[in-house]
């Protein structure tokens, strides 16, 4: 019975085009990830057993989805023809009826994933990887992800969502169950920290542990066990099926088993329960007493058609409305969204939380619900259009008078009040946040606005949906088709693909993070103009519905066609006018034109990388903002110098794309050449320049953006908010190193030999460096009621032709790098001595000036008694908008950009462990002295340890004077696991020597070498090294290099310590702490504590290949007692083992090995005990 | 006066069912019963009539109009009752009624509200009126279907086996209700208990194979085998035997004995007795004297 039952079960199967569909899939996603370069880790095989776990437990998530479609298809099938009864009177055993349902199901999801790893280990074959990327091929590598990660989450799927199908035989519930289950993953991911999710922070040890334990997909388990794993332990250790990892996967098998086992016991073979009427006393059937009379018609006309739609519609949403369906779909709509809001509103924990404000909530729902508004329209378009057919209704219906044009329109009408149901479900659930979070200024026309933006493309999109259905004519191939379509054009798959042409993009959902500074700003525009081509196309699509339900092509009046014709024409039109701006008018160039672009212009140019050049002294020019437009005029006037020491016979200059030169003049005679496709303009010079000699070029340019193609986030020019980095579209000489193509793996595919290594740290300075500072002298004109703010002295301000003008003259010479910004700003002025500390802000936004300026004062006071004092001035701070992205905070010469989301305008008053605005006015005043006017190092090996590294430290410091260790500490532990779990990703360097490809060393690690050198040599000798660097080396000194800023450290470092700075700075040294044992006795005098400990410490060369050294210092442990008191001794290491005691009055608590994190240790976890008293 | 005229009417299915084989009918006002074994395409000719599907040939024709080109003149008159029909789930009678009689053309929202609650009561399920159809047990549910196809202005009625399901009680009233109806307008009943047609049938055809088989007032065809009907009481053992050297149209058990009904235009032999013809004995001789035909061919 059982096999038969099986093999039944399978021939089902088998005979489904849903499953081959399904395994094509599958197949096609591995071959997908298997081929593409761009997926998986840097410095990590694509073959290596941690990129195939890892990609086959994010396969595995997909699982939830095809489990969803292929249970709903099967389970349902006994109940959809009807056959449920007699099958449920069959003598069927009910364990072997759901046994070999359960069976099928798992082994058909194991082959769908066993075909994405097949797919997977083909694409790595066919692909032609680097043999850098490739190691060598094992069967294991393959199989062992698929059994230990992939089959036990198959099972998980099937049983969740089977029990799902025998409790409720409903298809929507289990729909939802599959949702629920992907929505509770990734918001539990999130939760989690689960390296999944981007931008994730690092998590505690034991929070990383517990996850490890209640992850059912092992996503977290797999993370936990790697977090730290080398290079080389990636490419070549299998994942092992121990600890968390093995106990996650027996528990949520178990777990598993426990569901089924439960649904199978509320399982019972009884078709749908319908409760029967009482029975009337006396059945009368009929009453032919009652004399029948007709009714009068009217069939066709328009109060017919009329109330025929008015009619289906509120049958239709009657049977919606009282679905138990719709109620969970609400409720999980709103849990999601609580959840989302209330992490946007959480926000990124280093900056602190945010305000409900109505901006990002409504941010956060447009960016939460549509592809959830998506899914609910396939499935309720599929279940309306369908229904009276599947209800058996359809006869009836059709039988009648009634327009079957009118009916569909009413259906399709029904369909679209479950996205406005939806929006307006969200708008209050935002609400109701931002009174429980007691945010008093509720912006209803944002909300409202929601209505539009997120409402009309769905809108739209339900008429494509609803079409195809309607094409199709057939329930599930309609539902797969339409499935399909909304995949391509309004997800980002589609765009993966390459379907980017906005008119293809039917019901993309308008995602723009709306700032109180600018709004939605210009993308408004674009959104409009798709909106009427989508919309028209849309009412054309409307108007022939009923021609198409009814298979011939007939136009029911002269008003349908005069209206189908203008919609078509007004299509046309509007597609033509998007199509010529998005492609047509844009020279944006994109993936492989780019690369095309980046090599033919490193072949032309390479060989001018060492061209002598003139350099810049003085920048003189007027920008002219136009926020309302969009773009931006400057024209300037270069003064130019001949500081090599011969003469220079031709001028190579460099346009960035982003602009269009207006005109350019060289006050030399000479010979313009121009090569605009690569931006460059060669001027031979008649007379050549001499050394010393001088030049003057005068140009101007205009720069903007075109709504269509998007703003670029350091050249944003918006109606208010404006910043640009715009030193980087001034006219600029010689070869751009920027255009090469950075990817080594693209470059290995075109043959293109390396990237010219990073200037050596050991590199000898040149006596005679060119700095390249300038004088700058600008002037910005605004809007009349905006004020620009720039680097350098205010000297004069003025409105006139209503502009509002202010000119900035520079203190000093400083570095090639100035940007604008223009808002309408309140500000706040206070001074620190005799420097004006200047806020600039949205008025919205004052909560936090007087707290920034505090830090800035306090910053300033510790430079000043610990370095040298402020080397401008004044100091400016300005709030600019979220379209400006890729940072918090940004620093230039006497001015320090903030984002209006990125810590200006956080919510404070709960975190003072997140002090956000302290810490950024710290690191980005640092910025100041270091890679600001005094020292810009050199670009080189170890310049960004000396900016971003040492600004990091100083931020810490003053933090740690302003909160405590305890709080600073916290701090270290954060920057140290960033560390840890970034640096497997790329060949390590020692820090003297970082690139800028490895944040993580320059910021990170740079931090927790600069703070535990700060343990053994004390902050004050410290900062004395830093205040000696500093003097010594400061503009118009050459700058110094991490060489030098070694020597000074060395100069600070007591002789028995010299040996610590190499350790911190030349050499990767990491250490490996753990306690092994500690036990407890009372003694007369108190308590005695024993312990025994590990220490090993090895040496990494960075390619992930380490050996094991001598331990040669002593180690911290602290013994903590019960009335919080510490005692911290160090103890002696011999044969990689401390033992050691404590002898402590009060009942000691716990044991902790380096407390203050003086060491490098991979695993914080176990280097912390409890007293066991004996 | 309502005349439906169908001439030559062919359909043939996809799947290559020949479901009505050149199909020639004459209907009035009154009840008209089609009858014919399951599979005979009832069903089929009745959607066919209701413009629910296309003919390949032939011409269906009511009041003088062609309504395979004009399917909204028979849709504006007619009332309709599937074989087989559901209802949309947690909606109650009332509403439903009230949405097709919107459907069907009843605008007016005062003179609806009065011909659903006419219905309601005609069907008596005024009491049931607020509960969901979904819920009716099979004679309720099959009492909507009337109600429904009541609704409006029907000059034909097409109710497809109505009484299936029903206790004989309510079989009795709903058939009344019909004929009562009936004295106006056409109405169409399919069914293949012969019964129904009997009692109240002014007119009928037999159907199989998608093919008229005989066609006439039921008096009529009786009359046809007047004096031809011949009964016999025997044992079950000898059946074959009868059959082999008899016309057997029917047989039927009691108590213990077989009794069989046999055609013959004289005593057929000992122990037979003539009896009266009724409607089966015609429905029967009709469909075997089909089956002989299509066994020739073979």
């Amino acid at each position: 019975m059982f096999k038969q039952l099986l093999a039944f079960e399978g021939s089902f199967f088998l005979r489904r085009p849903v499953l081959y569909v399904n395994l094509i899939i599958f197949l096609i996603i591995g071959l997908l990830a298997g081929s593409n370069s761009s997926i998986g880790f840097p410095n990590i095989n694509k073959n290596s057993p941690y990129e195939i776990t890892y990609i086959t437990g994010i396969f595995s998530l997909l699982l939830i989805f095809a489990t969803t479609l292929l249970v709903a298809h099967s389970f349902q099938r006994e109940q959809d023809s009807r056959f449920a009864a007699v099958l449920y009177a069959l003598p069927l055993e009910k364990h072997v009826y759901l046994l070999t349902r359960v069976i099928a199901m798992v082994f058909i999801i194991s082959f769908c994933i066993a075909m994405a790893e097949l797919g997977l280990w083909v694409g790595h074959l066919i692909s032609s990887l680097p043999p850098d990327k490739v190691g060598s091929y094992k069967l294991i590598n393959y199989l062992f992800p698929l059994l230990a990660l992939a089959v036990p989450n198959a099972i998980f799927c099937v049983s969740l969502i089977c029990s799902t199908a025998w409790l409720t035989r409903n298809k929507l519930v289990i729909y939802i169950t599959g949702l629920c289950i992907y929505i509770f993953y990734i918001v539990g991911s999130i939760y989690a920290n689960s390296p999944l999710i981007a931008g994730a922070n690092p998590a505690s040890p034991e929070q990383m542990s517990l996850f490890a334990k209640l992850d059912p997909f092992g996503m977290a388990a797999f993370f936990e066990q790697t977090r730290y794993w080398t290079a080389v332990e990636r490419n070549e250790q299998q994942l092992s099926l121990s600890g968390n990892f093995l106990f996650n996967r027996v528990i949520w098998c178990l777990i598993s088993f426990l569901v089924l086992l439960f649904s199978y016991k509320r399982f019972s073979f009884i078709t749908e329960p319908i409760k029967p009427l009482k029975k009337s006393t006396k059945v009368i059937a009929l009453r032919p007493d009652i004399v029948y009379r007709s009714a009068g018609i009217e069939t066709q006309t328009y109060r017919h058609n009329i109330a025929v739609f008015i009619s289906t519609l509120k049958l239709n949403l009657r049977s919606v409305l009282k679905g138990i369906p719709l109620v969970l779909i609400l409720i999980l709509l709103t849990f999601i969204l609580s959840v989302e809001i209330a992490n946007a509103i959480a926000g990124d924990p280093r900056l602190g939380s945010n305000f409900a404000r109505t901006g990002l909530i409504v941010s956060t729902i447009m960016e939460t619900i549509p592809f959830y508004c998506m899914l609910v329209i396939l499935f309720y378009s599929a279940e309306l259009i369908w229904k009276s057919r599947l209800a058996g209704f359809h006869y009836i219906e059709l039988s009648t008078a009634a327009n079957p044009g009118t009916i569909v329109l009413s259906k399709l009408v029904s369909i679209m009040t479950l996205p406005l149901l939806l929006i307006a479900n969200s708008i209050i659930a935002g609400i109701v946040f931002q009174v429980i979070n007691g945010f008093q200024i509720i912006d209803l026309t944002i909300y409202l606005s929601l209505f539009y933006f997120t409402a009309l493309p769905l809108l739209i999109a339900t008429v494509l949906i609803t079409s195809i259905q309607l094409v199709v004519n057939n329930k599930y191939a309609g539902l797969a088709i339409a499935t399909g379509v909304v995949l391509l054009t309004s997800t980002n798959f589609g765009l993966m693909l390459g379907l980017t042409s906005p008119m293809l993009r039917i019901g993309d959902p308008f995602q723009i993070f709306y700032g109180d500074m600018n709004g939605f700003g210009g993308y408004k525009t674009a959104f409009h103009w798709k909106m009427i081509f989508h919309g028209s196309l849309a009412v054309a699509l409307v108007l022939i519905l009923p021609s198409i339900i009814q298979r011939r092509f007939r136009l029911a009046s002269k008003t349908t066609k005069v209206l189908l014709s203008s919609m078509i024409l007004i299509g046309t039109i509007s597609g033509y006018y998007i199509f010529r701006e998005t492609h047509i008018n844009s020279n944006i160039l994109k993936g492989t034109r780019l690369n095309e672009w980046k090599q033919e212009y490193e072949l032309k140019y390479k060989q001018y990388k060492e061209l002598p050049l003139l350099t810049v002294t003085d920048v003189k020019a007027l920008v002219q903002l136009k926020p309302s437009q969009q773009e931006y005029h400057v024209s300037g006037r270069y003064h130019l110098i001949n500081k090599t020491a011969g003469n220079i016979d031709s001028i190579l200059l460099y346009m960035p794309a982003e602009i269009t030169l207006k005109s350019i003049k060289i006050e030399s005679p000479g010979l313009f050449k121009n090569d605009t496709s690569f931006h460059h303009y060669w001027y031979v010079l008649t007379k050549p320049i001499s050394p010393s000699d001088t030049c003057i070029i005068q140009f101007s340019f205009s720069s903007g953006w075109s709504t269509f193609t998007g703003h670029q986030a350091f050249n944003s020019i918006i109606e208010n908010g404006t910043f640009i980095r715009i030193s980087r579209y001034f006219p600029s000489f010689g070869y751009h190193e920027d255009n090469e193509i950075t990817n080594s793996i693209e470059r290995t595919k075109r043959k293109m030999a390396p990237q010219d290594l990073l200037k050596l740290v050991e590199a000898p300075s040149m006596p005679d460096y060119d700095h390249g500072y300038i004088n700058l002298d600008l002037t910005i004109s605004t809007l009349e009621d905006q004020t620009a703010i720039s680097t350098g002295i205010l000297v004069n301000e003025w409105k006139a032709d209503s502009q509002h003008y202010f000119r900035y003259i520079t203190d000093k010479p400083i570095p090639f790098r100035f940007a604008v910004s223009s808002a309408r700003y309140k500000v706040k002025k206070a001074y620190h001595k005799n420097i004006p500390i200047e806020i600039y802000f949205d008025e919205r936004h004052n909560v936090n000036a007087d707290k920034l300026i505090a830090g800035a004062k306090r910053t300033l006071t510790y430079f000043d008694s610990n370095f040298v004092a402020y080397p401008h001035r004044i100091i400016r701070f300005a709030e600019i908008s979220a379209f400006a992205d890729g940072f918090a905070a940004t620093a230039y010469p006497t001015i320090i950009y903030m984002k209006e989301n990125g810590g200006f305008y956080n919510n404070l008053s709960d975190s003072s462990e997140h002090d956000v605005i302290n810490g950024l006015a710290a690191h980005e005043l640092a910025h100041q002295w270091w890679g600001g006017t005094p020292i810009t190092p050199e670009i080189r090996e170890g310049g960004w340890l000396l900016t971003e590294g040492i600004a990091n430290y100083i931020a810490l410091m003053i933090y740690q004077q302003e909160h405590g260790k305890k709080a600073a500490l916290e701090i270290v532990r954060q920057h140290l696991d960033t560390y840890l779990s970034s640096r497997s990703y790329s060949q390590e360097t020692p820090i003297y020597k970082t690139t800028y490809n490895t944040p993580h060393l320059a910021y990170n690690k740079g931090l927790v070498a600069l703070y535990q050198l700060q343990l053994l040599i004390g902050e004050k000798a410290l900062n004395r090294a830093l205040a000696s660097l500093l003097i010594a080396r400061a503009y118009p000194k050459v700058p110094p290099t991490t060489q030098d800023f070694l020597d000074e450290l060395r100069g600070v470092t007591p002789p028995g310590m010299q040996h610590k700075v190499d350790e911190l700075f030349k050499q990767i040294i990491i250490y490996d702490l753990k306690l092994k044992s500690v036990s407890g006795t009372k003694i007369p005098e108190g308590y005695k504590v024993t312990f025994r400990g590990e220490v090993l410490k090895f040496l990494e060369d960075g390619k992930g290949n380490k050996r094991v050294i001598a331990v040669d210092e002593k180690i911290a442990v602290t013994c903590v007692s019960d009335d919080g008191k510490e005692v911290t001794r160090y103890f002696p290491v011999s044969a990689g083992l401390i033992n050691g005691s404590f002898v402590s009055k009060e009942k000691p608590m716990y044991i902790k090995m380096d407390p203050d994190l003086s060491l490098i240790d991979l695993f914080l976890k176990d280097n912390e005990k409890n007293v066991e008293i004996n | 006066m309502n005349i439906l005229t169908i001439n030559g009417l062919k359909k043939t299915y996809a799947n290559g069912v020949r479901a009505i084989n050149d199909v020639t009918l004459e209907i009035g006002n009154g009840m008209f019963g089609l009858l014919g074994p399951n599979g005979a395409g009832k069903s089929s000719l009745m959607r066919t009539i209701a413009a629910l599907q296309k003919p390949d040939e032939g011409s269906i024709k009511f009041n003088g109009v062609n309504i395979i080109d004009d399917p909204l003149y028979i849709r504006k008159n007619l009332g309709y009752l599937p074989q087989e029909f559901g209802v949309y789930p947690r909606i109650s009678a009332y509403v439903l009624l009230d949405h097709i009689a919107v459907l069907k053309g009843v605008v007016d929202k005062a003179q609806r509200k009065q011909q659903v609650i006419s219905v309601l009561e005609q069907t008596n399920l005024q009491q049931h009126q607020h509960k969901a159809v979904n819920t009716y047990s099979g004679g309720m549910r099959q009492r909507f279907g009337i109600a429904q196809a009541l609704l409006g202005d029907p000059r034909i009625i097409i109710v497809d086996e109505p009484t299936a399901g029903l206790d004989p009680e309510e079989r009795y009233r709903f058939n009344n209700l019909l004929s009562e109806i009936g004295e106006h307008i056409i109405v169409i009943l399919s069914t293949h208990i012969v019964e129904d047609v009997k009692d109240l049938c002014t007119d009928m055809a037999v159907i199989a194979d998608g093919c008229v088989l005989s066609k006439g007032h039921p008096s009529d065809l009786l009359q046809k085998l007047e004096n031809k009907i011949w009964l016999k009481t025997i044992n079950k053992s000898e059946l074959a035997r009868y059959r082999d050297n008899h016309r057997v149209i029917s047989s039927r058990l009691n108590a213990g004995k077989l009794i069989i009904r046999v055609l013959n235009s004289g005593l057929p032999g000992e122990g037979f007795e003539s009896v009266r013809a009724d409607l089966e004995d015609v429905y029967f001789i009709t469909l075997s004297d089909q089956q002989d035909k299509t066994e020739s061919y073979v």
